[in-house]
C-alpha cells in the first residue's frame, strides 16, 4: 500500500543543534503512529517540520503525494485542507477574541470550503462529532475547561475534513480523568473519518494505548521503531529498554518486580562523541571505538521491527 | 505504637470566593511515606502548604495540625521558621525556580544549615559535598560551586531534596516532585527518596496526580477529591481492590504500560468548580453508582472510604 505519509532524512538545524537529525519513517493510510521521546529530543520539531509548520533544513515530508517542503502559495493552503495539527495547549493555539463558532468557520473560509447553512451544518455537526453541544458555539474559550478547549481544538482541525492529523502532546496538559475522553474522542473520530495520525507524547502508556506503529526518538535521531505490541514486549535498542524499565506501573506486585530489574546506577561513557551514537554516552551496552565513531543507521533487525544499535 | 509525626484533622482552607479544602484528616508516622494522589484542584497541595503555611494570604485555616504534638496553627511567625527546613522541609515541583540562580547552588544549601544554627565554614562546606554525594552528584566539591542553571533538570531537583534534608528533618514534603521530570530521572529520584527514607528515617509526604508513582514509592495511599479525602488505605488494597468508585474511575482510565489496555472507561464530566455549591457526594454528577441520597447529603469518610452505596468494584 502507498504509504499517505513519507518522511525521508528529514533534518532541521537550529543554529548549532540538530533537532532532527536525518528521521525516515512512512505512515500507511489508517494508521497511527506513535512517536515518544523525552524532553528536548526533538519529536515536536519533527511533528511540525512533517506538515511543513516549520520549513526542513535539508530532507523531504511527502504528504498525500505532495512534497511538502516545495509547496508554494495556494499548493500549501490546499495541503492543509488534509493536514492538521492539534496542539497540547489549547489555550494558546485559539485566539480569545473568537466565538468556537468564529474559531470554526475561519478555516471553512479561508479554504474556501463553505459558506452560509451549510458552513452551520459542517460547524454544528464537528463540534457535536467532538462532544460539544450546538450551545458552545457563541461562546468564548476561556469559559471551557481544559479539556473542552481540547476538544475544541480537535474540531477546528477536524472541521476541513483532514486525512492525516499530527497530535502533539493532546492530552499531557489535561488532568488524568480528562485524558481518558480526549484518547477515546480521537480513536472514535479516527474510525468515523478515517483519518491518520502521528501521535507525540512523551507519556509511554498512552502511546502504547493509542499507536499501531511506536518510533521512539532520541536526541534527534529516530533509535527504534516496531509496532506497539512487538515494541513493549521486545524492546531492542537500549535506550527503549531504559525507558519501559524507568516508567513505575500502579499495580504493587508489578511495581516490585519492575524494581527488581532497575540497576539504579547511572552510565556515564566518557569516550561518547558527537559523531558517534547519540546514546552512547547512557548506554549500558556501548563498546568503544565502534560507538564513538559511527552513529548506526535505522535498519531492519526482524522485518517490520527496525532499530539504530550496532550491538541490539 | 509511637506518636504521629503529623497529625491533621479537620483540615479547612478557604478563600474569600471559595472553600479548597474541607475536613481533611491524617496521620503520618515516623518513618512512613505516605501518598496522596488527586487532580488539579483537589485540594492536594494547598493540605500540603497548610503544613509549613506556605499559603497566600488570603487564605483562612481552620482546624488543626499538630506536629510532633504541637499545634502548627497556633505557631508564632518565629516558631514557623524555626520549623520550617529544620523539623519539616519541602520539594516542590520546579526545581529552576526553587533555586535563586544568582547565587551558587552549594551556598544555598549552606545557607539552609546556617539559618538554623550552623556557622563553622568549614563544617558547612564538608557537610555541602557529603549531601550532594549522597543524593547520587558525583565530585560534589566541584559541583557545588555550580549555579543552578549549569545543573540538568535532574540534577537540580537532586540538589534540591539534598537541601531540603540538610537539617535532618523528621518529615519531608514533596509536591509533585518528578512531574516535570523525563522518566528516566523520575526513576532515579524515587529511588533517592527511598534510600533516603531508608537511612535517614525521614517520613514523606508525598502529593502527587501520578498513581503509578505513589504505587512506587508509598505504603499508605490518600486519594482527594474536591477537597476532601475520599478513601485512604494501604497503597496495595487501594490499588488492587479500589473501595470509593472515583479511585476506582481513575484506575479504568488510565493506560497501562505493562499490558494492552482495551477503550479506556473515562470519567464523564469534570470537577465541581469549588467556587459552586454542590449538595451531597461532590463526585456524584460524574458517579456511574449514584443514588437519591448521594444528591442530598455528603457522606462522611468512615473506615477509610466517603461513599454511601460503596459499590461492589
Amino acid at each position: 500500500m502507498t504509504p499517505l505519509v513519507r518522511v525521508t532524512q528529514l533534518t532541521k538545524q537550529f543554529a548549532k543543534t540538530r533537532a532532527v537529525d536525518g528521521v525516515s519513517f512512512d505512515i500507511a493510510p489508517g494508521e497511527t503512529l506513535g512517536l515518544v521521546g523525552e524532553s528536548g529530543s526533538g519529536k515536536s520539531t519533527l511533528g511540525r517540520a512533517v506538515v511543513g509548520l516549520l520549513p526542513a533544513t535539508s530532507g523531504e515530508s511527502i504528504v498525500d503525494g505532495q512534497n511538502v517542503g516545495t509547496l508554494r502559495g495556494s499548493a500549501r493552503k490546499a495541503l492543509w485542507r488534509h493536514a492538521q495539527m492539534v496542539f497540547q495547549d489549547p489555550y494558546s493555539s485559539l485566539n480569545p477574541k473568537m466565538t468556537v463558532r468564529d474559531a470554526l468557520a475561519e478555516p471553512l473560509r479561508n479554504f474556501g470550503i463553505a459558506r452560509g447553512a451549510e458552513a452551520d451544518k459542517l460547524i454544528r455537526e464537528t463540534i457535536e462529532a467532538c462532544g460539544l453541544p450546538a450551545s458552545a458555539l457563541p461562546r468564548y474559550p476561556r469559559e471551557f475547561s481544559g479539556g473542552q478547549r481540547q476538544r475544541i481544538g480537535i474540531a477546528r482541525a477536524l472541521i476541513v475534513r483532514p486525512n492525516f492529523i499530527v497530535a502533539d502532546e493532546p492530552v499531557s496538559a489535561l488532568d488524568v480523568s480528562i485524558q481518558a475522553q480526549i484518547i477515546n474522542l480521537l480513536q472514535d473520530l479516527k474510525s468515523e473519518f478515517g483519518l491518520t495520525y502521528l501521535f507525540i507524547a512523551h507519556d509511554l502508556a498512552v502511546i502504547r494505548h493509542v499507536s499501531d506503529r511506536v518510533a521512539v526518538m532520541y536526541r534527534g535521531k529516530l533509535v527504534e521503531t516496531a509496532p506497539a505490541a512487538t515494541l513493549y514486549a521486545t524492546p531492542r535498542h537500549p535506550y527503549t529498554q531504559l525507558l519501559l524499565r524507568s516508567v513505575p506501573v500502579p499495580d504493587p506486585k508489578a511495581e516490585i518486580e519492575r524494581r527488581r530489574n532497575v540497576t539504579g546506577a547511572e552510565v556515564t561513557n566518557a569516550e561518547a562523541t558527537d559523531n558517534g551514537c547519540p546514546f552512547a554516552a547512557r548506554c549500558p551496552m556501548a563498546k568503544f571505538p565502534t560507538c564513538s565513531d559511527k552513529a548506526p543507521e535505522l535498519s531492519a533487525k526482524a522485518s517490520d521491527h527496525l532499530v539504530a544499535c550496532h550491538f541490539a | 505504637m509511637s506518636e504521629p509525626v503529623l497529625s491533621i484533622r479537620d483540615l479547612h482552607v478557604s478563600f474569600p470566593t471559595a472553600t479548597v479544602v474541607q475536613g481533611v484528616s491524617f496521620d503520618v508516622m515516623p518513618g512512613e511515606i505516605v501518598g496522596v494522589v488527586g487532580e488539579s484542584g483537589s485540594g492536594k497541595s494547598m493540605t500540603a502548604r497548610s503544613v509549613l503555611r506556605l499559603l497566600p494570604k488570603s487564605a483562612r485555616l481552620g482546624g488543626s495540625i499538630r506536629f510532633r504534638g504541637q499545634e502548627v496553627l497556633d505557631m508564632s511567625p518565629a516558631d514557623i521558621r524555626a520549623m520550617r527546613g529544620a523539623l519539616v522541609s519541602m520539594v516542590f515541583q520546579d526545581p529552576m525556580t526553587s533555586f535563586n540562580p544568582v547565587l551558587r547552588i552549594g551556598d544555598q544549601i549552606a545557607e539552609a544549615m546556617t539559618l538554623h544554627g550552623q556557622k563553622d565554614r568549614k563544617t558547612l562546606s564538608d557537610r555541602v559535598a557529603s549531601l550532594l554525594a549522597s543524593v547520587g552528584i558525583g565530585n560534589p566539591k566541584a559541583r557545588a560551586r555550580a549555579y543552578p542553571h549549569e545543573f540538568s533538570g535532574g540534577m537540580r531537583q537532586r540538589a534540591l531534596t539534598a537541601m531540603a534534608v540538610a537539617n535532618g528533618p523528621a518529615l519531608l514534603i514533596a509536591d509533585e516532585p518528578t512531574t516535570a521530570l523525563d522518566v528516566t530521572v523520575q526513576d532515579q529520584i524515587l529511588q533517592l527518596m527511598r534510600d533516603l527514607n531508608a537511612t535517614s528515617g525521614t517520613a514523606i509526604l508525598l502529593i502527587t496526580h501520578n498513581i503509578a508513582v505513589v504505587a512506587s514509592l508509598c505504603r499508605r495511599l490518600i486519594v482527594m477529591y474536591a477537597g476532601r479525602v475520599v478513601e485512604d488505605g494501604p497503597t496495595d488494597e487501594v490499588l488492587t481492590a479500589p473501595r470509593h468508585p472515583y479511585t476506582w474511575s481513575l484506575l479504568q482510565s488510565v493506560p497501562r504500560l505493562d499490558r494492552a489496555t482495551g477503550r479506556l472507561v473515562a470519567i464523564k464530566g469534570q470537577p465541581p468548580d469549588p467556587a459552586e455549591p454542590l449538595a451531597g457526594c461532590k463526585f456524584h454528577p460524574r458517579c456511574p453508582w449514584v443514588e437519591e441520597r448521594c444528591t442530598r447529603d455528603e457522606p462522611p469518610l468512615e473506615d477509610g472510604v466517603r461513599c454511601w452505596v460503596r459499590p461492589a468494584l
